[in-house]
């Protein structure tokens, strides 16, 4: 800790820390327009300026580190001249279109003139006239308003590692802007907008909208991906126009990606559900609650009479808060009477649980968002998390910019490899083979640690499936030098922390079980305690989907059930397993493989409940559809892949007769005369603490090997000549948010991505439609040629219901590796 | 008791002198105005209804919504509604006033950086229903039409308002208002 005095005032602050840091930390303000947080100090605005004792010129406090003994004035009447010249030079072309202007109300300009301008300006010259930058689809740039803080370059190159946006030209007319003058073109995750001081960046969704003084801002948790970043939302009217971060706040610390920033408005989509409705003769018809819930209840109580409760099943989900889950599983279990629940955590995190299970006995894999920071080698395998989770992938790019050493091992090119230290360029699906590969050169040359491993069974055993992963045969598979490996290696042995990382959801098709079983055995072998591993669960809500028990083999609170019910593999891909399904907050004829299977599944059924926010794909074939509220118009909680619950208060009126899951639930309960014995979701609360014996951290550890051997995905032939793989777009998680309109303007379809080579071969052309054909199905797709991705293999991603990418998948049944093999011709 | 106490209230001159005020206002020009059919000229700069001020260039409001008028209101009887019109520039959908919730402070017109915005000296308004007084943007800019026609809008800007913004400084001059005060 270093001591300073600022105005007097005696403060200590972080070695490291500057003037600027030191005092805001300790809540003594500072005018400054070009500092950052997150960035490395740039001193450009010089407002920030203070006096210090002992020193002629007075210094810019945000480029000056705090160290002992100092003496630190920031109001004298010096400075604050200072400040008024700056203020005023700001000002010399400023266009001061406040009016017209957006930022108006939260603009630092305005209140720094406000705090410190002088009424009158020395300077006149002509005002900046340029026009505002239209053309980009999400961010407006209005260059006349810039200040030339630098801000936004910065952030868009330090902290995303993404470089969109430069400062163009020298002097007067410099000017922020994209490469080549061209429109913005980028990750689009707004952060530019939220830093800039001035109404230069501005979202465009938002325009003319709304005055920032009549936003009434109030936090939630996003309802997307399993970081569970806090968004500041802006309401007026009763409805919410725009989402933001806030520095420091929640676990992002103000960071979001587009999807929280702009995805929020999938719940104003026309598609919303508005009413129950009950398929009579083929026709959607609308209802009232009571003849819906009549209904399924007389048709559920038919069904458990004559063919008993095991043949009802249930799908549950990640974007419904923990309450609800908690209130559908206990549906099942109490009032139907059956353990066949299940989720679409089975294709991901249920895997990781399996296998943390598995390997050390424990449950309730958590993350932590800031594990990255600090660790001297980051193994990131066949994932990009800056896709999947991007404030997280944003820890890890923090964490390589600090010195980490960030290793990808991954097929395709994505912003992780180009941010990686050493981007091993593996064949895709062959992780396995990989890690094996490591792991026998730690076992040749004896680089495990001794200490945990000789204490585990079966090692010799474990070492015996390892020698068929020679270095040469490891190379063939994976494409990856000797060499390489076992530098690799070398890297991973010798360093003293360690992460390894992975994503893993039902929208990738090349990882599995055995993948993350792999990465157990590594860390095992290298002696890593298991918090090394560090695999996010994919959605909101899927870790507190699986906490309160929306799975076959346990209840809440990871109790085992005893009676093992149906899991989804057995619930949607084997017709006439199940008389009734009930569906609550899943679309699984998009998001889940083998589109026919599971429409065959659905078509045996004699009752489909399907209770959503919106008229989704599987809905279509529902016998019965109840409209739930969306994330913004109930209360719950969200607990993120961190384990940490987060509360979402009620912001806006649920949409037309839509009620909270929970409600659904306890009112249908009740129509088939029982009780749930919940009325309010404190109540459902209490219950779930009550529940809360075992916890995850209550489980002993123990270490045990899985060996796993490398199972290839479909192999291509010559009918079926290319891979394809499945991969998340930056933009979308699941399919709730293709309902966006604003996220839409940017990712509306899914795009096959070839390379060159293979473009050229086919005889495609970017943006051109080609046919996908695989052993399942067909469909069409828009190409784009991409170098980054690998020859002989496509990419593509699934949230697009009318892409139908599911048309072309199989399930393995098993979390095994599912790319498929297809063939491509043009359209 | 003194002798002019005694005189004072034997001839009960003290009631002499209170009817005689009364005797002669009685005879003096009465000041009592007969409301409805005798209406008084409201004095200058007087604030009444609102009014939309129609820009004498294009026929339009020259409100630009930026919503200060609305954010002054200490009643929050101001409602506007802004989208982004096709040329990207900013278009007032709506402007709404609850002039029955007006308290006449006038803080929207001091507000208002462009004088897109008056009180006009109409204070005579009643109906049957409340919905009446939501005044629309149309029902404002009639109002500036009816109320403050010719050159009296500008005059009344100019001699009560005097907004700072430059925009309005030049529009000014050039307008009628200026010449005739000279
Ligand atoms: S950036 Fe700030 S000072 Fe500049 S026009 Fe916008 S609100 Fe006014
Ligand atoms: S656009 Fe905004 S953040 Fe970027 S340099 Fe200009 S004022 Fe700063
Ligand atoms: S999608 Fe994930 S990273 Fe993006 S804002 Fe939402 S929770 Fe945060
Ligand atoms: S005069 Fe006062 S109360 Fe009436 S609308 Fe204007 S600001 Fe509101
Ligand atoms: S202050 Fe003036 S320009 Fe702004 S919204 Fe009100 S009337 Fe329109
Ligand atoms: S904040 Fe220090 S120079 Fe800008």
């Amino acid at each position: 800790m270093v001591q300073l005095t600022i105005n007097g005032k005696k403060v200590s602050t972080k070695k490291g820390n500057t003037i600027l840091e030191a005092a805001l930390d300790n809540n003594i303000k500072i005018p400054h327009l070009c500092h950052d947080k997150r960035l490395m100090p740039y001193g450009g605005c010089r407002l920030c300026i203070v006096e210090i004792e002992g020193r002629k010129k007075p210094e810019a406090s945000c480029a000056t580190f705090a160290t002992d003994g100092l003496s630190v004035w920031t109001d004298t009447p010096k400075v604050i001249k200072i400040r008024q010249t700056v203020l005023e030079l700001i000002l010399v072309h400023h266009p001061l279109d406040c009016p017209v202007c957006d930022k108006a109300g939260e603009c630092d300009i305005q209140d720094l003139v406000y705090q410190y301008g002088s009424p009158r300006t020395r300077f006149v010259a002509e005002k900046n006239h340029a026009l505002p930058d239209t053309r980009g689809p999400l961010v407006e740039l209005t260059s006349s308003r810039c200040v030339l803080c630098g801000k936004c370059v910065r952030l868009c190159a330090e902290h995303q590692g993404k470089g969109a946006l430069g400062l163009i030209g020298r002097g007067f007319p410099t000017v922020v802007q994209p490469a080549f003058g061209e429109a913005l073109e980028c990750d689009f995750c707004g952060q530019c907008i939220d830093v800039c001081p001035t109404g230069a960046l501005m979202n465009k969704s938002l325009k003319f909208k709304a005055r920032p003084w009549f936003l009434e801002e109030k936090d939630s948790i996003c309802s997307f991906c399993g970081c569970g970043c806090t968004l500041t939302l802006g309401l007026t009217d009763g409805k919410i126009q725009r989402s933001r971060g806030m520095q420091d706040r929640g676990v992002n610390r103000g960071n979001l990606c587009g999807r929280g920033r702009f995805g929020f408005d999938y719940i104003y989509s026309e598609n919303r559900l508005r009413s129950p409705m009950i398929n009579k003769g083929g026709e959607l018809v609308t209802v009232t609650w009571d003849e819906a819930l009549n209904y399924i209840s007389d048709r559920m109580k038919s069904i458990i009479n004559a063919h008993g409760p095991s043949s009802i099943g249930a799908i549950g989900s990640p974007r419904c808060t923990n309450e609800e889950n908690y209130c559908f599983q206990k549906f099942m279990r109490n009032v139907v009477g059956s353990n066949n629940i299940d989720s679409s955590a089975s294709f991901g995190y249920g895997l990781v649980e399996k296998a943390w299970h598995m390997a050390f006995g424990l449950s309730g894999h958590r993350i932590d968002l800031k594990y990255p920071t600090g660790k001297e080698v980051i193994l990131a395998i066949e994932s990009d998390l800056t896709v999947t989770h991007p404030v997280f992938g944003l820890n890890i790019l923090q964490a390589q910019r600090e010195g980490s050493e960030l290793i990808v091992a991954d097929s395709r090119e994505t912003k992780l490899t180009r941010h990686s230290t050493r981007w091993a360029r593996i064949k895709q699906g062959t992780g396995v083979v990989f890690l094996n590969g490591i792991m026998r050169i730690m076992m040749d040359r004896g680089l495990i640690d001794n200490q945990i491993v000789l204490h585990m069974k079966d090692v010799s055993a474990f070492e015996e499936t390892l020698k068929e992963y020679t270095p040469s045969k490891v190379s063939e598979i994976t494409g990856l030098s000797r060499d390489e490996l076992v530098t690799i290696t070398e890297t991973l042995v010798h360093a003293k922390t360690r992460m390894l990382t992975l994503s893993i959801g039902v929208s990738e098709n090349s990882k599995g079980l055995d993948t993350v079983l792999a990465a157990t055995n590594l860390i095992h072998l290298l002696g890593e305690s298991p918090d090394a591993l560090q695999i996010p669960a994919e959605y909101a809500n899927t870790f507190g989907l699986y906490q309160m028990g929306v799975r076959p083999d346990a209840g809440p609170a990871y109790q085992w059930t005893g009676v093992e019910g149906k899991n989804i593999f057995e619930m949607l891909y084997e017709p006439y397993s199940l008389k009734a399904l009930y569906i609550m907050g899943a679309d699984p004829l998009v998001n889940f493989p083998d589109k026919s299977e599971i429409i065959t599944t659905l078509k045996s059924l004699y009752l489909l409940i399907v209770q959503d926010i919106a008229l989704t794909e599987t809905a279509k074939f529902a016998h019965v559809i109840l409209p739930a509220s969306s994330w913004a118009e109930k209360e719950g909680t969200y607990t993120n892949a961190e384990g940490v619950s987060q509360m979402l208060p009620r912001l806006i009126e649920p949409a037309g007769q839509s009620l909270p899951d929970w409600k659904i639930l306890k009112n249908l309960a009740r129509t088939m005369g029982e009780d749930m014995a919940v009325h309010d979701t404190t109540d459902i609360v209490r219950e779930i603490d009550s529940l809360r014996v075992k916890y995850y951290d209550s489980f002993p550890m123990t270490r045990i090997f899985n060996p796993v051997h490398y199972v290839p995905g479909e192999e291509p032939d010559t009918e079926y000549p290319v891979n394809m793989v499945l991969r998340d777009v930056l933009q979308h998680a699941g399919s709730m948010s293709t309902r966006s309109k604003t996220l839409n303007l940017i990712s509306s379809e899914a795009l096959l991505e070839i390379n060159r080579t293979d473009a050229d071969r086919f005889g495609i052309s970017h943006n051109g439609y080609v046919k996908v054909i695989s052993r399942r199905g067909t469909v069409y797709l828009k190409a784009a040629v991409s170098d980054s991705v690998p020859d002989g293999n496509v990419y593509v991603p699934t949230h697009f219901p009318h892409s139908a990418v599911s048309t072309l998948t199989h399930q393995s049944g098993k979390g095994r590796i599912t790319t498929e093999a297809v063939r491509i011709e043009t359209a | 008791m003194t002798a002019s106490e005694l005189i004072k209230k034997i001839f009960f001159l003290e009631i002499i002198k209170g009817l005689g005020l009364t005797v002669k206002h009685f005879v003096s020009p009465s000041i009592t105005r007969q409301y409805p059919i005798e209406k008084r000229e409201p004095v200058p700069g007087a604030r009444g209804l609102h009014a939309l001020v129609r820009d004498a260039e294009t026929g339009k409001e020259r409100c630009v919504g930026c919503g200060l008028c609305a954010a002054m209101c200490p009643s929050q009887c101001i409602h506007i509604y802004t989208s982004e019109g096709e040329e990207h520039q900013k278009i007032v959908d709506r402007y709404e006033v609850e002039v029955l919730r007006c308290v006449y402070c006038a803080l929207c017109v001091e507000a208002c950086p462009y004088a897109a915005l008056v009180l006009t000296d109409h204070f005579e308004y009643s109906g049957y229903t409340r919905e009446e007084f939501y005044y629309t943007k149309e029902m404002l800019l009639a109002n500036w039409d009816k109320y403050m026609s010719g050159d009296k809008g500008m005059n009344y800007i100019k001699n009560f308002w005097r907004p700072r913004s430059g925009d309005f400084a030049k529009k000014v001059e050039s307008e009628p208002a200026e010449k005739v005060e000279k």
